[in-house]
């Protein structure tokens, strides 16, 4: 019984004891404890984890895009430079032909050439921005991007016109209505120029 | 048999020694009350030479954006936030799929904040505001990382709080390629800013 009673005491006190010397030695820093989870597991909007994601492939796509959008960049920029360049040649050649500059024809083959490189541009960068995938589609919008598209498919057509129109002005030579054919062109010529500049002008706000 | 009734009675009380101290020496309890998020945003803004681009994720546009938080019974509060990448809306289209695109949203869907406040006192009256530090780890890009910050409660009542909070963290200290524009990388900096309204679940609605 003796025996019993001084183990008993003997248990309690290693257990107090164990509170006691917490108690004795200075405090610590409490550890940051984020073992918790207060939240369900996810389920994203838009990206159904049942099925099974094909993840190499959105980052494929993803990389695909980037080069494409910064070639589509860096090409739609040296478009710019060239249909600025285009469209002051088409006024001084307009100039030079029909407001009293002599008819020297000097800006004629300069003007022609301009126009088809940036006809070649043009395309070259519509094409890449259309065939740029998509992996992360966004519902349509009333935005900036919206506003570049658009601003992009009036100029689009006004190239095509543009391109029509230019050869047939030019064949004009000696007609009544050359300059008629001369200031639509001219007129057609500032539009889509404008056009390509709001288009610019958006993808950068 | 005497010696086994004597061991068996002196095990007995060495596990309720043990029991007793421990309880004593742990201080664990059970939470108290169980908030979730009823309102707010969480909004980045990424700054550029030409711009500034400010994309929000709103508890109104659906489950874009989810939070608990846990009052414990000693003050201490746990918070659980968690974004959908994809729930961020910057106003363009453009610009939001090349922030999916840079934060490979199919493979980490989320933005997530764990945390703590520690010592949260429920005010006496109302409205009423208290400022806490925020420690926990935020989790962006696949990418964890430790998180402190200074938050701000505003109690419009016991029922209703608003968390809020601002903090900036490194989009390269996460492995986030940072976009670019005319060749000109944005900032480095990316600052978070929340502004989220709690109030408590019914009861039988308490997370795990």
């Amino acid at each position: 019984m003796t025996v019993s009673l001084r183990l008993i005491g003997l248990s309690l006190l290693l257990g107090l004891g164990r509170v006691s010397l917490a108690d004795e030695s200075p405090p610590a820093a409490p550890a940051l404890n984020l073992d918790f989870e207060l939240l369900d597991q996810p389920v994203a909007p838009g990206l159904d984890f049942k099925a099974p994601l094909n993840l190499p492939r959105i980052e494929q796509q993803s990389k695909l895009r980037r080069k494409l959008l910064l070639a589509h960049q860096i090409l739609g920029f040296t478009l710019l430079g060239s249909m600025t360049a285009t469209t002051v040649l088409g006024h001084l050649n307009y100039y030079d032909q029909f407001e009293g500059g002599g008819y020297t024809q000097r800006y004629n083959i300069a003007h022609t050439s301009l126009a088809a490189l940036s006809s070649a541009l043009f395309a070259t960068n519509g094409l890449l921005a259309l065939v740029a995938p998509e992996p992360y589609k966004r519902p349509g919008r009333w935005d900036t991007a919206r506003i570049h598209r658009i601003a992009m498919v009036g100029a689009t057509v006004g190239m095509l016109t543009q391109i029509v129109l230019g050869p047939i002005s030019a064949s004009r030579i000696g007609y009544e209505n050359q300059r008629s054919w001369a200031q639509a062109h001219l007129g057609l010529g500032y539009a889509t120029y404008a056009l390509t500049l709001t288009g610019a002008l958006a993808y950068l706000f | 048999m005497i010696r086994i009734q004597t061991s068996l009675f002196f095990s007995w009380w060495c596990a309720l020694g043990w029991m007793v101290s421990s309880v004593a020496a742990s201080g664990q309890e059970a939470p108290r009350v169980t908030y979730s998020l009823s309102g707010g945003d969480v909004t980045y803004l990424l700054k550029h030479k030409l711009h500034e681009v400010k994309g929000v994720a709103a508890l109104a546009k659906g489950s874009v954006l989810e939070g608990r938080a846990r009052l414990m019974a000693d003050q201490g509060v746990q918070v659980m936030v968690r974004a959908a990448v994809q729930g961020f809306d910057s106003g363009n289209a453009n610009r939001d799929q090349h922030m999916q695109e840079v934060m490979e949203a199919a493979r980490h869907p989320f933005v997530t904040l764990k945390a703590v406040l520690e010592r949260v006192d429920l005010p006496t009256t109302f409205p009423a505001q208290t400022t806490h530090l925020l420690k926990g780890q935020i989790t962006l890009h696949g990418v964890t990382a430790p998180l402190q910050t200074p938050v701000t409660l505003e109690w419009q009542s016991a029922q209703s709080v608003t968390l809020r909070t601002r903090f900036t963290v490194s989009l390269e200290a996460f492995q986030i390629e940072r976009p670019s524009l005319l060749m000109v990388k944005v900032d480095d900096r990316l600052e978070i800013t929340a502004a989220l309204t709690w109030q408590p679940m019914p009861l039988g609605g308490a997370p795990r």
